[in-house]
């Protein structure tokens, strides 16, 4: 009688004599006492052979609207390369070069920084909208000195910093072609002659309420500052790789600006497919026991991402060397566009390491890779980024691969342990 | 050797688990109702949290004071200190916890080695060698025979990575340090005896354990309501039954708040000698109104399953049909997590057509009057332990029909009626039969409250808590365990 309570209730027989007997107290009002020892009473049989547990699998990752933020990373880089020259008229085109060369890594950084403290959480735009008080202080902290060290060309720098920071939070929100629409509108008037300074500081604050109006709920708490940090070194590195070879002309011309766009495309791309990853990573354990080897779903993701991107940026940097005008030697056209591409698989690779945990490893092969950038003569133009970029490519691919490899390491000791 | 001397206020931690200050119930009312009853005691409260940005619901006198909490499943590093080599730690854990005849002092010096390298759980936790060493641990776990254990299920490896997810955060729970006291009360035999357990352990101060439900039987009955695979619901429950266990094994006394769960924890292995049953009680109510005689019949509590508002729906058709002027009001809101279960009851409640009939109120923060518009209080629970609701209704002197669960028979004796559990038809004659008989539920509403007086006073329970923890500080309980010398100050 009593078994059959429990398996009416149940719906299976009881785990365990516990079980059995919470189910005959709590609906048979059994006394504990007399529930505990029918429980006991219940299992004493022969141990029935063990169940198979299977768990759900995980919920697949919200899909990125890419087609979208490729569009408009597109349009803002093709908007941008056509500033050059009021930009160049404005500040000479060594001081656009040194603006560049100093807004571009520090995009990174603070985009990666943002990234990993907040605009990865869900409510961490609001969290970050909330604390007005840090934003401005961001924001002066980086005007100021700029201004004070470098002048115009600082200026230049820290307005297109805070623009490109702008615009990454607005993408992230969902909003990148109002990102896109407000670079685009941008341009006419520059092109026509408006001041440079009044366009680019009203762009920057059309971008600013972009990215922060209507917040929405906050989450309960922002990344870690350590991790957040490390993140932001990361995104630095990645910027010093990106303008780190001085053989490379940077940005006379729009032409040369444009070069960056194949490479912005296929991560973008790649990013997107890569999203899924943790997910894969989780699934790839469903229904496998604790002495089997998972299956090799997330390498094959990974790796399938990886070489999509690479056949992606191959192609538009062979639609982009047909289309692009080019004043200097065409090898220099060619290696920008090979290192560019390379340094967009290395984005790629440390965005997906980073949010394996892993931040200290990419730090340390992005170290490598820009002193190998810094020191080498480089025998073309390009080629000092190109042998960065592909040593970083090649260690952190390696790195990658281990981590995906071993998915039940990576997922218990890494993501499910902050 | 200088001797330290008791400070004049015998300082008490009070730990907790999802409940005081933060969040509105019973066990959180008990614990107010204590820190302000004795100020003769400083009161230190650490409570053991979910995430949230919610303020705390209850303002704590000047005698006591919210620590920080301790944050579980949250972004937060550990606490500074050294870091060892604890890569053996999460073996051990899944050894003590859920072996079935896993060490409970094993399970303790894990805790201490925690609280010593508070740096090293992460660290272990996140080594290849942890990882590796926790799945050989499992797989010997997972290979028990033992016949009342039942055979265990094979867990796949999500199951296995969420389980070690969750050591990880009792082994966080370990590492926190706690403040200097000279008695140490945790609320449940759960989470909230974590820091009780290693305090002991390191310091000899004495534990006293309230359980106002089983804890265990709790854990056992969501698992088994939850729908979860065979290897969450095993992890679970090994969780709780290894957390429970271990925490019984360091209370110097466990104070159940009914025998009813007294006869579930000597059933699951406490010493006898170590219970000291502590009933609730409320403030002795004024004389009694009269009962409204329009056959309403009032519940409160929470929707939730444990409540069973589905057999209270099926009961409440089924009295309709016996005595249609009846009419029900069901007070309480649903509990946060079981929104599915209040859809499923609104959807039960137009199944069953009975419309105006039976009302969901919200929740009330005047528990005393609400029942005291009733002819009749109901509780359907499967699951209680002292429920507050019929303590309310004796202290308003109206009968009460409830299903025998927990402490309700104990409390229920001589002024209602007690039916078997999840029996729609038993509480449905039983309501009639009141209805009809006026009389003769006055008459229990009469006794039920003289019941209270005698019982259930309020400053019998205080009372009762004060000489207690005062026995505690003054080490007049149990000889507790001589302390362990750890170089590191908890």
């Amino acid at each position: 009688m009593s078994a059959d309570v429990v398996r009416a209730r149940l719906g299976r027989p009881a785990q365990d004599m516990l079980e059995a007997a919470v189910v005959l107290e709590a609906w048979t009002g059994a006394p504990p006492g007399r529930a505990l020892a029918d429980g006991r009473r219940l299992m004493s049989g022969r141990p029935a052979l063990p169940e198979v547990s299977v768990s759900a699998p995980p919920a697949a990752a919200k899909p990125r609207r890419k087609a979208l933020e490729a569009a408009a990373f597109g349009v803002a880089v093709v908007a941008v390369a056509a500033w050059a020259r009021p930009l160049r008229d404005l500040i000479g085109a060594s001081g656009l070069r040194d603006a560049l060369r100093v807004a571009l890594p520090l995009t990174l950084a603070v985009q990666w920084t943002l990234s990993s403290r907040y605009l990865s959480r869900p409510g961490g735009v609001a969290t970050l909208a909330a604390r007005p008080a840090l934003l401005a202080a961001g924001a002066a902290g980086l005007l100021i000195p700029a201004i004070a060290g470098a002048g115009a060309v600082g200026a230049v720098a820290a307005l297109l910093t805070l623009l490109w920071c702008g615009g990454a939070i607005a993408a992230r929100r969902g909003r990148p072609m109002g990102f896109a629409a407000a670079v685009a509108l941008a341009t006419p008037p520059l092109l026509a002659g408006a001041s440079p300074w009044l366009v680019l500081s009203a762009l920057v604050l059309a971008v600013a309420a972009l990215a922060f109006a209507a917040p929405g709920p906050r989450c309960l708490h922002p990344g870690r500052w350590d991790r957040a940090l490390l993140a932001g070194l990361i995104g630095a590195a990645l910027g010093v790789l990106l303008v780190g070879d001085a053989s490379l002309p940077w940005v006379a011309t729009p032409g040369e600006a444009l070069l960056l766009a194949p490479s912005i495309l296929a991560t973008v791309y790649g990013g997107g497919a890569l999203w899924r990853l943790p997910a894969a990573l989780s699934g790839a354990l469903v229904g496998v026991r604790l002495h089997e080897r998972p299956g090799r779903a997330p390498t094959r993701l990974l790796l399938g991402a990886l070489g999509r991107t690479v056949a992606i940026s191959l192609a538009l940097s062979l639609l982009c060397r047909e289309l692009v005008p080019w004043p200097s030697s065409p090898v220099a056209r060619e290696a920008a566009l090979c290192g560019f591409a390379l340094l967009g698989l290395v984005t790629l690779l440390a965005s997906l390491l980073e949010a394996l945990d892993r931040g200290g490893r990419v730090v340390l092969v992005l170290g490598c890779g820009v002193a190998l950038e810094l020191l080498i003569r480089p025998p073309f133009p390009g080629a000092a980024l190109i042998a960065g970029a592909a040593t970083c490519t090649l260690l952190l691919i390696a790195a990658a691969v281990a981590a995906v490899a071993r998915p039940a390491t990576a997922v218990a000791t890494h993501l499910w342990i902050g | 050797m200088l001797e330290r001397c008791p400070p004049a206020r015998p300082r008490v931690l009070l730990t907790t688990e999802g409940t005081y200050p933060y969040e509105i119930g019973g066990v959180s009312s008990w614990c107010d109702l204590l820190v302000r009853s004795l100020p003769e005691l400083e009161w230190q409260v650490l409570p053991i949290v979910a995430p949230h940005d919610r303020p705390p619901r209850y303002a704590v006198p000047p005698h006591a004071r919210v620590l920080p909490p301790i944050e579980i499943w949250s972004d937060r590093r550990p606490a500074r200190g050294r870091r060892g080599d604890l890569r053996d730690l999460p073996a051990a854990l899944v050894r003590g916890l859920l072996r079935w005849d896993g060490s409970p002092s094993a399970v303790v010096d894990a805790w201490l080695r925690c609280r010593r390298d508070p740096r090293g759980v992460r660290r272990a936790f996140r080594s290849r060698a942890g990882w590796d060493a926790y799945r050989g641990a499992l797989a010997e776990v997972l290979a028990e025979r033992v016949p009342e254990a039942g055979t265990p299920p094979l867990l796949d490896l999500v199951e296995a990575a969420e389980l070690y997810q969750t050591l990880y955060w009792i082994a966080r729970t370990a590492a926190v340090p706690t403040p200097d006291v000279e008695v140490l009360h945790a609320t449940a035999a759960g989470w909230s005896a974590i820091p009780a357990a290693v305090h002991r352990a390191l310091h000899g101060t004495p534990l006293v354990l309230t359980e106002h439900g089983v804890f265990l039987r709790e854990s056992y009955l969501a698992a088994a309501r939850g729908g979860a695979s065979p290897g969450r619901r095993f992890a679970a429950t090994r969780l709780a039954r290894g957390l429970t266990r271990t925490a019984y094994a360091c209370a110097d006394v466990v104070a159940p708040v009914t025998s009813a769960n007294a006869h579930w924890e000597t059933g699951l292995g406490l010493d006898p000698d170590k219970v000291r049953v502590i009933t609730n009680g409320l403030l002795q109510a004024p004389a009694p109104t009269p009962p409204p005689g329009t056959g309403r019949i009032v519940s409160v509590g929470r929707i939730d399953p444990l409540k069973d508002v589905h057999t209270m729906l099926r009961a409440a058709a089924a009295t309709l049909q016996l005595v249609p002027a009846a009419h029900f009001a069901h007070y309480g809101p649903v509990t946060p997590g079981e929104e599915t279960y209040g859809r499923s009851c609104e959807l039960l409640h137009e199944q069953l057509g009975l419309g105006s009939r039976f009302r969901f109120m919200g929740a009330t923060t005047d528990p005393a009057g609400v029942v005291r518009g009733a002819d009749v209080v109901l509780l359907t629970s499967i699951s209680e332990g002292l429920p507050m609701a019929l303590l309310e209704a004796m202290g308003e002197a109206r009968p009460i029909v409830a299903t025998s669960v927990g402490g309700v028979p104990e409390v229920v004796r001589g002024c209602g009626i007690v039916v078997p559990p999840a029996d729609e038809r038993a509480l449905a004659l039983a309501l009639a039969s009141l209805l009809r008989n006026p009389e003769r539920a006055a008459r229990l509403g009469r006794q039920g409250h003289a019941r209270l007086a005698r019982r259930f006073d309020q400053a019998d329970c205080v009372d009762r808590y004060r000489d207690l923890l005062r026995d505690a500080a003054a080490g007049r309980l149990r000889a507790p365990a001589p302390p362990r010398e750890l170089p590191v100050a908890a």
